[in-house]
């Protein structure tokens, strides 16, 4: 495949994206996504597996489009709640707010949210200009890939996304084999033995991926939230004249832009590493070439610029990896993966060739959805500024309710909704002890993918653990692994030495 | 403001996924095993329950050598209780009472919830969660949940 192949099939992705049912699906993902992106306490990944339900009765890939669209909607809602609230709903945005609250204590919110526009914008169309010309090459790459190689891949995406988020990484591989035995449960593929079911008739179809996020992001987070956290509502008033930046803003905001997209880029084809991490990086890289430093953190529009271009470049960057290896890059992207799957489509080296429509569909979604994104966004901010000031203590409850009912309906399956209860307690439980919980999706969708190809390996290999590093492909990624977990420990003994000042900017993220 | 206690985070984490991992591993024993060549059921969960262990077992030594360590953040016990009440009730109610009752019931329980929110608060809201319910599931989705039902 060559890059006018690419080109033409890129063509073709914008004929499926712009059809009027998957376009019409592309809207009203952005338009939900936002709508409940933007409250408070609901990032992205509550808001696409409350919605998830929904997928299962319109065909593939319109279903993808929506999904894909709620995600950008409610990435950028979340931008709201981070610029005019200082609440980061989607943990990369704790560094948008960094900047983006001090210009809205100085009135320039609007201007704030319209870079976040711009730079989201910009960063996406780089983000699939890089995917036309990386696809396929990955295409050719990929078909070379056995189940050794997709074992030792998600391997490495599982210790990178375990160890790259917040905190300690032993407790984010902790937490990736908890979600790899969570996707244990129920009927083993190969042998049709009931695990981990205990007699529970229910529980022989496995658990449920929606209810498992809603409980481990929604009902966990309130538990943890509840008559403890002050969540306030904002008063800021943004009209639609106040988003247009001035000339010098955008003038300011150009450099940052662009290298905000690099640094995103760079970290999207990378699988495992999350979003979070590229944004503090693109933040930590303008502050040290800024001339004056002392502006950050005070309102300097750079430090919105960049980091949101990385995360959006990353995102966009990041489907790669997603659709064509089977790696999702962090929870958000395990949840698309995983409904590929309900949906029937294998994600895998012939994703690309064999269901086209869908990847390439996507691909022009990306930049369909944006525009839409700015089209819908201009008129309605101040309906969203207004969403805003909906009080926690009325919101929670509906989205309890909203909870319970989207499981419900996946399957109508009343029994999906105890696992929500259930899953909220084994989050609480896991934040309570500090536990990062987003590496639990990764490897509950992972889990059944990976078991599957460990045995075809060993099989095909009669049993010789050797075949991972006797395969060229396959022993670059042990090596990449051992890399890493070496660095950890590495830089876990250099922390035991000197306990004072290991406080680096990237511990700051939450997961 | 640093609590001192012997029962910290990492301490009671590493404990718990000590017993997760002997658990998985014993429950796992009853599956077939099998060996590299020819794994059976059991094989992957065993391999997990033993990773388990040993993070386990390595986050106990590291807890020693961790200066931030604190005892765990306990969730408020009215809210956390009434917001998982919620969720249950809506299951009870799902099967014994239908839609209209469930609805109410999850929103106007887990609304108590909140200390700040009163009687009033709570039944105004699972009202209009109710009718909203109704309307958009029930006759405009067309979801297969009847309003009221009583069981079988």
């Amino acid at each position: 495949m060559t890059m006018e192949q690419a080109l033409h099939d890129l063509i073709f992705g914008f004929g499926v994206a712009l059809e009027p049912s998957h376009l019409m699906w592309s809207v009203f993902g952005v338009l939900v996504g936002n709508l409940i992106g933007v409250l408070p306490g609901m990032g992205a990944l509550t808001t696409i597996s409350m919605l998830l339900p929904l997928t299962y009765v319109i065909p593939t890939v319109p279903a993808i489009l929506m999904l894909a669209g709620i995600f950008y909607g409610s990435q950028y809602g979340g931008a709201i709640g981070a610029i005019l609230l200082n609440l980061p709903s989607h943990p990369p945005h704790a560094v948008t707010c960094l900047d983006g609250y001090p210009m809205t204590l100085k009135g320039r919110g609007g201007a704030a949210l319209g870079v976040t526009m711009m730079a989201s914008f910009f960063a996406a169309s780089v983000g699939i200009i890089v995917m036309i010309f990386l696809s396929p090459l990955l295409v050719e790459v990929a078909f070379k890939f056995g189940p050794t190689e997709i074992c030792s891949i998600m391997l490495l995406g599982l210790l990178a996304g375990a160890t790259m988020s917040r905190g300690s990484p032993l407790k984010g591989v902790a937490m990736t084999t908890f979600g790899l035995l969570c996707g244990v449960i129920g009927t083993d593929v190969n042998s049709g033995a009931q695990r981990f079911v205990f007699d529970i008739t229910e529980l022989a179809d496995g658990v449920d991926l929606g209810a498992i996020c809603l409980g481990l992001f929604g009902i966990a987070d309130f538990i943890m939230t509840i008559n403890r956290v002050e969540v306030k509502a904002s008063h800021a008033e943004v009209r639609m004249r106040d988003m247009r930046p001035t000339m010098a803003e955008i003038k300011q905001s150009i450099m940052p832009m662009l290298r905000g997209t690099l640094v995103g880029t760079l970290f999207g084809a990378m699988p495992g590493t999350g979003p979070t991490i590229t944004t503090f990086i693109a933040y930590a890289l303008e502050r040290k070439i800024a001339k004056d430093p002392s502006r950050f953190g005070k309102g300097a529009i750079e430090g919105v610029a960049s980091p949101e271009a990385s995360t959006h470049a990353k995102t966009q960057v990041d489907f790669i990896p997603t659709m064509s290896l089977g790696i999702p890059g962090d929870a958000v992207m395990a949840l698309l993966l995983g409904a590929l799957v309900i949906k029937g489509v294998q994600p895998g080296p012939q994703l690309i060739t064999e269901h086209p429509d869908l990847f390439w569909g996507l691909i022009a979604s990306f930049w369909v959805g944006n525009v839409l994104l700015v089209i819908l966004n201009v008129p309605m901010i101040g309906v969203w500024v207004k969403l805003l000031q909906v009080p926690y203590r009325f919101l929670f409850p509906a989205a309890v309710f909203f909870m319970c009912i989207g499981v419900y309906s996946s399957k109508n399956s009343l029994f999906d909704v105890l696992q929500v209860a259930a899953f909220g307690v084994v989050g609480a439980i896991f934040l309570a002890l500090e536990f990062p919980i987003s590496p639990i999706v990764l490897g509950f969708v992972l889990g059944p993918m990976l078991e599957e190809n460990f045995r075809r390996a060993l099989v095909l290999s009669r049993g010789h653990l050797g075949v991972f590093i006797d395969r060229p492909i396959s022993a670059v990624f042990i090596g990449a692994c051992t890399l890493l977990l070496t660095a950890q420990i590495v830089s876990y003994l250099r922390k035991v030495k000197k306990p004072v000042g290991h406080v680096g900017s990237l511990e700051l993220s939450s997961e | 403001m640093q609590k001192r206690t012997p029962y910290t985070k990492d301490r009671l984490g590493a404990a718990l996924l000590m017993l997760m991992g002997i658990g998985v591993v014993a429950e796992g024993q009853s599956y077939n095993i099998g060996n590299l060549t020819r794994m059976g059921p059991g094989y992957f969960p065993v391999v997990l329950g033993i990773i388990l262990m040993a993070i386990g077992a390595m986050l106990l030594v590291t807890s020693w050598k961790e200066k931030g360590d604190e005892a765990p953040e306990i969730p408020d016990l009215r809210g956390s209780v009434l917001i998982l009440l919620g969720v249950v009730s809506f299951v009870v109610l799902g099967h014994y009472g239908g839609l209209v009752p469930a609805t109410f019931a999850a929103t106007a329980i887990s609304a108590m919830g909140d200390r700040k929110n009163s009687w009033r608060d709570a039944v105004v809201l699972g009202a209009g969660m109710t009718v909203t319910s109704a309307l958009l599931f029930h006759w405009a989705l067309q979801m297969q949940f009847p309003l009221f039902a009583w069981g079988e």
